[in-house]
């Protein structure tokens, strides 16, 4: 096991950070020819109708367009655009243009023409006859017996076998019992009953989606997007458009930002198609009211806790009820709803538990991935409710949670019972430091002064709060990561990876752990990613996997060249392989003697024996290692408007080995700040017909740098065996930890529990007023 | 193709005379544009048509006085968020106006918008309307025709509109500075602390003299049409003494005078209990409790 890193566990500089801060061209927008044809969207404006009749003549009268898109003139084929493992989990409910809308701002039909002007003039001389429908517009009425069906059309299906009711409206289900759930309630001395309510939320990366297509030489379509899943938009719009994968290449250039709303296939199929049918190169990209409405968003999802604890603070029974509402298509519906249980429920242990998740269709916005991935909202419900616990036993809440919370070497039925649209996969916790994530937190935090909220006077009030979280790392058992890897006549290496760098700064990560493999420096390493035509296959940036999963593709295969240099050098230093090291970016004899990593390329390549010195790897994992964090808030509650500042954020995580400490800390300050912004004021409003009311910065807040509290990192190591240098995930977890430690902070200043996000100072001033009676 | 804001033809005068004269005339007239932080934002999303014309005010250089005479604060049209929240006169005189300008956008909208741009635009949630009117300022607008001075209060008709002729321009604001003993305070209630519109705020000015209120008043934001001053508030407490029992009147008729409206950023009903708690604040801030 090495801990003595050279490059690993070092901040070294992020390899693009330079060409980004000087601007060079490496987004999508930067490789748009002058010539390109632009894309603009005819989105409906009803909730749910159907399409009686679509007439484009006037349309394609008008100069400069080329071509539009519409249901009666593209292939009729059922997908999802959840850019998942195949058979995805999600429901097929999706058609490239469908005679149906089912929320507003659902495609009805594209143009492609030589300008965004031209093109939105042609949008709006496309004539549409709608016939509406009644529209279903919150989870309660989805659920409603003789609810309207959104999904009526006789494809929509799943493609594995679990739950799946379309005429009911239900998208998804999962059910889960371990032990006796209600003996378990009639055991407790205290039991509690509690709802909550977690509202949309956009994920609003800085670049909005954007794609685009032109046609090879060969007549190949390429693809240019800013996309987390190269792999997965190659294999889904060759389902969509029906045309075989090897006809389509995608490439990834610069990524600016994902956080999950570009696991999806939202715009590919569209300047694919349009290529095709123009052989053009075609380009679109959305604006950010698209990004809002017709993109993807954080499922809303309503829950309710049920648990029951004794005297001496043994729970013993814990169930959690989830329906998320998934709008207006199953995107990610299962999963999210599975993770609401499975990233929560076995960080506390419990012997009776119960868990049931479901997901419901409604005419609103779609959900989708979302850094967090269900986690975020179960963590609110759960751990809101552990602070309630802990106060009806009149105990420390920290104590509390540090008494339940599962430790290294346990392992918890969850794992097993809840996986991704199949069983889980059982393991035990190998690392896990959240104990000391606790410690350090706390006294970071000033636990001890924080005080009762009953001793607290005067119009400003403060309050600390905390929550403790896990996550995962990749999906056990589904998600594969690969790399390629060969050395070049200097010495360098091209490291080819299907892992998508989002600005998280992924590439970075997995160059650190190729030299620290090579014993080389980082700037021999040339990092390459994802081109489905030249990188090797990777499921792609989600479920917390890149550093975890790909980075032990990159370990396995730099091990590969290794041993392949080892050979070469033995040679070259008359002595066995296994007395040679590598380092420095030589191959060093026990004695001293050595030869650089450039001449053994050059005897490889040019020399005795020619080789190209280089291999291939793939892994996939048997586990999913937890990362643990211990959040917590101090705020300040203005009792007069109930508006509440975050004053002071920690954040203790366990990450196992950060590969790099400044980034790894960047991952938890840049979802901690979402966060918190998710908290306080993130929230779509809907007019009485479904169609959002704040689709844009204006009156959507998200936190920026001068809304930024002071926010305290503390990494806290440990070393994860099966990850790559000890290394687990840290890019979600982050996340979590903010809507209940400000709920728990908020209580702990003025006494009202927030159970329904965001906390806007009007819910709170309501609050304040029904407390007071 | 141009977009329609390229197509925009923009007249770059080079003093006051030439711009009023352009003014002047229907054919080389246009829609006045300083730091066009509201106007860019109204024409992209096509809330506000892109005029055929606009006449750049930005740079001319008799907007751009900012001093004090006899009592009175001359503030040119031209003045920056900025330049009102850094002057150490404005900071002095009108404490409010410095602060209300602190708040207004980020730190680019605040180097480009101006005094007059937030006044023409008239939105109900401008920040700087209720110190302006809380100090009884007035406008100075000019044409060719000469040059008329009114009390703000007159000048800003509703929602979006205000008392200028097609041929004027707003060329300077003249604003009480605060006498001796007066105290005054600008607050603002928005979602997060920066780039947010109002969701409410408010300013007022007045004095104390042996114990009771001499001289309030307070004006109010984004609960009605325009800003707002509140008489029924101000009557309640001039020559009363300054007692819970009076800043508790205040409150209730300040709640009671407002007929706030339910939007995406707030419910009347908190609009109003916010009202009564801003004038509660402000009376216990001319109080000397600095609870603020």
């Amino acid at each position: 096991m090495k801990r003595n890193f050279n490059v690993v566990n070092k901040s070294v500089r992020k390899i693009d950070s330079l060409s980004l801060a000087t601007g060079k061209p490496m987004y999508v927008g930067d490789f748009k020819p002058a010539d390109a044809l632009i894309v603009k969207m005819l989105w409906s404006p009803h909730a749910h109708a159907r399409i009686v009749s679509i007439d484009t003549s006037a349309a394609e009268q008008l100069p400069g367009v080329h071509a539009i898109l519409h249901h009666g003139n593209v292939p009729r084929i059922v997908h999802t655009t959840a850019g998942q493992g195949f058979p995805e989990p999600s429901p097929y409910d999706t058609f490239m243009f469908d005679h149906k809308v089912r929320h507003v701002g659902d495609r009805v039909a594209a143009v492609a023409a030589e300008t965004a002007e031209q093109a939105m003039a042609a949008v709006k001389a496309i004539k549409v006859v709608y016939e509406e429908l009644p529209a279903v517009l919150s989870i309660e009425a989805a659920l409603t017996p003789g609810a309207p069906v959104i999904h009526d059309e006789p494809e929509a299906h799943v493609p594995i076998p679990v739950p799946y009711e379309p005429q009911r409206n239900l998208a998804a289900r999962v059910a889960m019992e371990v032990g006796d759930f209600e003996a378990g309630l009639k055991e407790a001395d205290h039991a509690l009953d509690l709802e909550y309510y977690t509202d949309y939320a956009q994920h609003c990366p800085i670049e909005p989606h954007v794609a685009m297509a032109h046609l090879a030489a060969d007549g190949r379509v390429v693809i240019t997007t800013s996309t987390q899943v190269p792999f997965h938009v190659r294999r889904i719009v060759a389902q969509t458009l029906d045309i075989p994968v090897r006809r389509i290449r995608v490439i990834k250039p610069r990524i600016g930002g994902g956080f999950g709303v570009k696991q999806e296939v939202l715009l590919e199929d569209v300047v694919a198609l349009f290529a095709l049918r123009t052989g053009r190169c075609v380009f679109w990209k959305y604006t950010r009211e698209e990004e809002f409405v017709s993109s993807r968003t954080r499922h809303p999802e309503k829950m309710r806790v049920r648990t029951g604890v004794k005297k001496d603070g043994t729970i013993t029974a814990m169930g959690l009820d989830c329906i998320t509402n998934t709008g207006a298509y199953g995107s990610h519906a299962l999963t999210v709803v599975c993770n609401s249980g499975s990233k929560i429920l076995p960080l506390y242990r419990a012997a009776n538990i119960h868990f049931v998740g479901e997901s419901c269709y409604t005419n609103l916005p779609v959900g989708g991935a979302y850094r967090g991935y269900g986690a975020t909202q179960s963590s609110f419900a759960v751990d809101c409710t552990m602070d309630e616990l802990a106060e009806l036993l009149g105990v420390d809440s920290l104590e509390f949670r540090r008494r339940n919370a599962i430790t290294s070497g346990e392992t918890s039925p969850v794992f097993r019972a809840l996986g991704e649209g199949k069983a889980g996969v059982e393991q035990s916790i190998g690392s896990c430091e959240l104990d000391r994530c606790i410690t350090l937190g706390a006294r970071a935090i000033g636990w001890r002064k924080r005080g009762r909220w009953q001793d607290k006077t005067g119009r400003f009030r403060r309050g600390i709060g905390m929550a403790a979280l896990m996550q995962g790392s990749s999906i056990p058992e589904i998600d594969m990561g690969a790399a390629s890897l060969k050395i070049n006549d200097d010495g360098s290496f091209n490291l080819l990876m299907g892992a998508t760098d989002l600005g998280t700064g992924s590439d970075t990560v997995l160059a650190q752990i190729a030299a620290e493999t090579l014993g080389c420096d980082m700037d021999k390493i040339i990092v390459y990613s994802s081109d489905t035509d030249m990188t090797p296959f990777d499921v792609g940036a989600y479920a917390s996997s890149t550093t975890y999963l790909s980075g032990m593709a990159v370990k396995n295969v730099a091990e590969k060249v290794a041993k392949q240099m080892l050979e070469v050098a033995s040679a070259m230093l008359e002595c066995k392989a296994r007395e040679i090291r590598l380092e420095n970016n030589r191959a060093v004899r026990r004695d001293g003697k050595s030869v650089g990593f450039g001449e053994i390329a050059l005897r490889a390549l040019y020399g005795t024996d020619q080789h190209q010195i280089g291999a291939v790897s793939s892994r996939i994992s048997h586990k999913s290692p937890p990362p643990f964090s211990a959040h917590f808030a101090e705020v300040e509650v203005d009792t007069e408007t109930g508006r509440v500042k975050v004053l002071r954020y920690v954040a203790a995580v366990d990450c196992g080995t950060a590969i790099n400490p400044k980034l790894a800390e960047g991952q938890t300050e840049g979802g901690v700040l979402n966060g918190i912004s998710y908290a306080l004021t993130e929230q779509y409003l809907f007019s009485p017909k479904g169609k959002m009311l704040n689709a844009g910065f204006s009156h959507y807040k998200i936190f920026s740098m001068r809304d930024k509290p002071a926010i305290t990192t503390i990494l806290v190591p440990s070393y994860e065996k099966t990850g790559p240098y000890g290394a687990k995930s840290v890019s979600e977890i982050c996340i979590n930890g903010p809507l209940p430690a400000i709920a728990n902070a908020i209580y702990n200043a003025v006494g009202v529990r927030m159970r329904t996000s965001p906390f806007t100072s009007e819910k709170v001033w309501r609050a304040l007023q029904d407390k007071a009676g | 193709m141009t977009t329609p804001m390229e197509q925009l033809d923009v007249a770059f005068p080079a003093s006051l005379p030439e711009a009023l004269a352009l003014m002047a005339n229907e054919a080389t007239r246009g829609l006045p544009l300083a730091g066009g932080t509201d106007l860019m934002v109204q024409w992209e999303s096509g809330a506000r048509p892109v005029p055929v014309r606009a006449i750049d005010v930005k740079n001319l250089c008799e907007l751009h006085v900012l001093r004090g005479e006899n009592g009175m604060v001359v503030i040119g049209a031209g003045i920056t968020h900025a330049a009102l929240r850094r002057s150490e006169l404005i900071r002095t005189a009108i404490p409010a106006l410095a602060e209300a300008a602190a708040t207004v956008g980020g730190g680019q909208i605040q180097a480009m918008g101006t005094i007059a741009g937030s006044i023409a635009n008239a939105s109900p949630a401008g920040d700087l309307a209720p110190t302006l009117l809380a100090s009884e300022a007035r406008v100075v607008v000019a044409s060719v025709r000469g040059e008329r001075e009114l009390p703000l209060a007159s000048f800003i008709l509703g929602y979006r509109r205000i008392d200028l002729a097609p041929d004027e321009l707003i060329v300077r604001f003249l604003v009480p500075a605060r006498r001796e003993g007066e105290r005054e305070l600008f607050r603002k209630l928005g979602p997060r602390a920066a780039q947010a519109i109002s969701k409410i705020m408010g300013s007022y000015r007045g004095s104390v003299r042996d114990g009771v209120v001499a001289s309030f008043a307070v004006a109010l934001g984004s609960v009605a049409p325009t800003a707002i001053r509140l008489p029924e508030v101000e009557r309640a407490v001039i020559g009363q003494p300054l007692n819970e029992a009076t800043i508790a009147r205040a409150e209730q008729v300040a709640a009671a005078s407002v007929k706030p409206i339910s939007d995406i950023r707030s419910t009347a009903e908190y609009r109003q209990w916010v009202s009564g708690r801003l004038v509660r604040g402000f009376l216990e801030h001319l109080a000397g409790r600095d609870a603020t």
